[in-house]
């Protein structure tokens, strides 16, 4: 299975190049400088020059590119061009928040949208599968940062009962990690019902409870275990999804995570800030999906006999 | 001649017709149906039916007015009617949701049919491609197109655009790379019909079914998407009223205009929730085998 593990972490290689290449070359794009950025619209354009052709601005966009890619090897995103800060400092200190958020939302999607999928796939027809459709297929269709504002003013400004605003303590995560999970639980569970109602409909399944196996053997061992895939794969997508939700949630709850620092960044046309947290956001779902690909060997034995020996 | 494709045409006609009888059936797709395209013509007609100068002129006056008969969903802080902005938004979020998928599938479908068709080289080509643009989280491609070319209508459907590309690519392959093996097409290659002509003519019309579905249903995502983009001050610009440019501009408000939320985000959930009871039910239509 090794062989498995090593062939996808050098795909990885491409697919990182690739993706920072396309966010470097977008950001070339925009309009600006750093020299006119950092010193100042005002200042003389003899030293606006000499600037950027200190920082190698001048250069050609492949050396450009290659020296930024040389500096990410060794976790040096440049600095930003309105604090002067280093980037990579200010992403490290950000991005544990960001991660948190994303993380947490997927962990109550999974935990609260997984189960309630297969329970409504064996109830088919119940009134709670019934109840739960139409439950589902609501909630997935609210916009999450709508939802967020909505749980401010009831659970904060009504009630009292959260804080709506900063990281100080874990109650400052409940109300985004809830309202960013919960359409995405809607959607885990309209999925693992889809796949669950799919396998129990198998000969394999019609066999097993032919042999008079009891119905949580049937479901649980046999059933759940070849559902699982599509579920796996919809987990990954997700992530990445959760990770771009988490840029809007921050936004609304006032938390400085790596999304706040993009969203400024963007305003303030700070060219390297924007790219180091796009970049970071890119690689960590790039490793997301990797580790969702390792999964798959674990849990299908197909691919574990293909690689075998 | 004749026979032949009078023949043809009432074959066409009689499956889309199958799927249309399917379709009526299905009360929860009729619903979001009939919802969607009331969408659709308040997008159109919206204007017509109330003054779009309801949704603009300022009248300090009568700022931040909680609904009432005069102002069923009250008015902003510059004493703007809030139910023409939020019937006056669909034209924007509609538009940018309905052009966006169509013109995504249309690439979309171009790279999977150029992909399945040609395999080998071109195929590694465009999927290694279309793997590293999947390998960026969609809005956080959108928000970087957007930040680099400036928020406007245009440049948010070519941002969404661009970042949904690639479920439409990989899902076009996959449904053609198992008609390409069809006796048809064998026998259009046969018979001497050119690449474009196989690919327009035999193998897009029978791969088209999952490929609308997916489409259909990403109109909601676009929706939501261009929502969040606005929201964050980087989709349409105000004054143009648009929901999530609203629910940006009503935040502020919160705890005493609560109001100024509730129905441009009730709004987004109507378009949203429409199009997936649609999109489900046109799924079930198209394939009944899948019904689940």
């Amino acid at each position: 299975m090794y062989k498995y593990f090593l062939k996808r972490i050098l795909q990885l290689i491409p697919v990182l190049i690739g993706v920072t290449f396309i966010i470097f070359f977008l950001m070339t794009l925009s309009p600006g400088d750093p020299g006119t950025a950092i010193l100042g619209a005002s200042a003389p354009p003899e030293a606006i020059q000499a600037f950027n052709q200190k920082v190698g601005y001048n250069d050609p966009f492949l050396t450009r590119y290659g020296r930024y890619m040389v500096g990410l090897l060794k976790f040096d995103l440049g600095n930003s061009y309105s604090s002067g800060q280093s980037v990579s400092g200010e992403i490290a200190a950000r991005f544990p928040t960001t991660l948190k958020i994303a993380a947490f939302g997927m962990l109550f999607a999974v935990l609260v949208g997984v189960p309630l999928g297969i329970f409504s796939a064996v109830k088919q027809y119940s009134a709670l599968d019934n109840a739960a459709r139409v439950i589902s297929i609501t909630l997935a269709a609210i916009p999450f940062f709508w939802l967020g504002l909505m749980m401010i003013y009831w659970f904060s400004l009504k009630l009292h009962l959260l804080p709506s605003f900063g990281i100080s303590s874990w109650k400052n995560f409940i109300l985004p990690v809830v309202s960013l999970g919960i359409p995405y639980a809607a959607r885990q569970m309209r999925m693992a019902r889809s796949c669950m109602l799919e396998t129990i409909r198998q000969d394999y399944v019609r066999t097993v409870r032919a042999k008079g196996a009891p119905e949580k053997v049937v479901i649980w061992k046999h059933a759940f275990k070849n559902a699982l895939m599509p579920i796996i794969t919809l987990i990954g997508t997700q992530f990445g999804m959760l990770l771009g939700g988490a840029i809007v949630t921050e936004a609304v709850f006032s938390m400085p995570g790596l999304g706040t620092y993009l969203i400024t960044g963007i305003r303030a046309k700070d060219v390297n800030a924007v790219m180091g947290a796009t970049i970071v956001m890119a690689i960590s779902f790039c490793l997301v999906m990797l580790v969702v690909d390792l999964c798959y060997a674990v849990i299908d034995p197909r691919i574990k006999a293909k690689y075998a020996g | 001649m004749d026979s032949h494709s009078a023949s043809r045409k009432r074959k066409k006609q009689s499956q889309a017709k199958e799927v249309w009888r399917r379709l009526k059936k299905n009360r929860p797709a009729v619903i979001g149906m009939v919802i969607f395209l009331f969408l659709c013509f308040l997008a159109v007609f919206g204007t017509v039916l109330i003054p779009y100068s309801r949704s603009i002129d300022q009248v300090i006056s009568n700022r931040l007015q909680a609904p009432s008969a005069a102002h069923l969903f009250g008015t902003d802080a510059y004493g703007r009617d809030q139910f023409a902005r939020v019937i006056h938004s669909a034209r924007m979020s509609m538009t940018l949701g309905v052009v966006t998928a169509f013109a995504a599938t249309a690439i979309g479908l171009i790279i999977g049919a150029c992909s399945s068709f040609y395999g080998k080289a071109v195929d590694a080509i465009l999927m290694r491609c279309v793997d590293v643009l999947a390998s960026i989280p969609t809005l956080l491609l959108a928000l970087v197109i957007v930040a680099t070319m400036g928020a406007s209508l245009k440049n948010l459907i070519i941002a969404i655009g661009i970042s949904n590309i690639p479920g439409f690519a990989r899902i076009s392959r996959s449904t053609m790379l198992g008609i390409r093996e069809e006796g048809y097409v064998e026998a259009a290659k046969a018979y001497g019909a050119s690449d474009i002509r196989i690919m327009a003519k035999y193998i897009l019309p029978n791969a088209i079914g999952p490929v609308i579905v997916q489409t259909t249903m990403s109109i909601a995502d676009m929706i939501l998407a261009a929502a969040s983009l606005s929201y964050l001050g980087l989709g349409i610009q105000p004054p143009t009223p648009e929901w999530g440019g609203m629910l940006n501009a009503g935040k502020e408000y919160l705890q005493q205009c609560p109001y100024l939320l509730t129905y441009p985000g009730l709004a987004i959930v109507l378009a949203s929730l429409s199009i997936s009871l649609f999109g489900d039910g046109l799924r079930d239509a198209l394939d009944p085998r899948l019904k689940t």
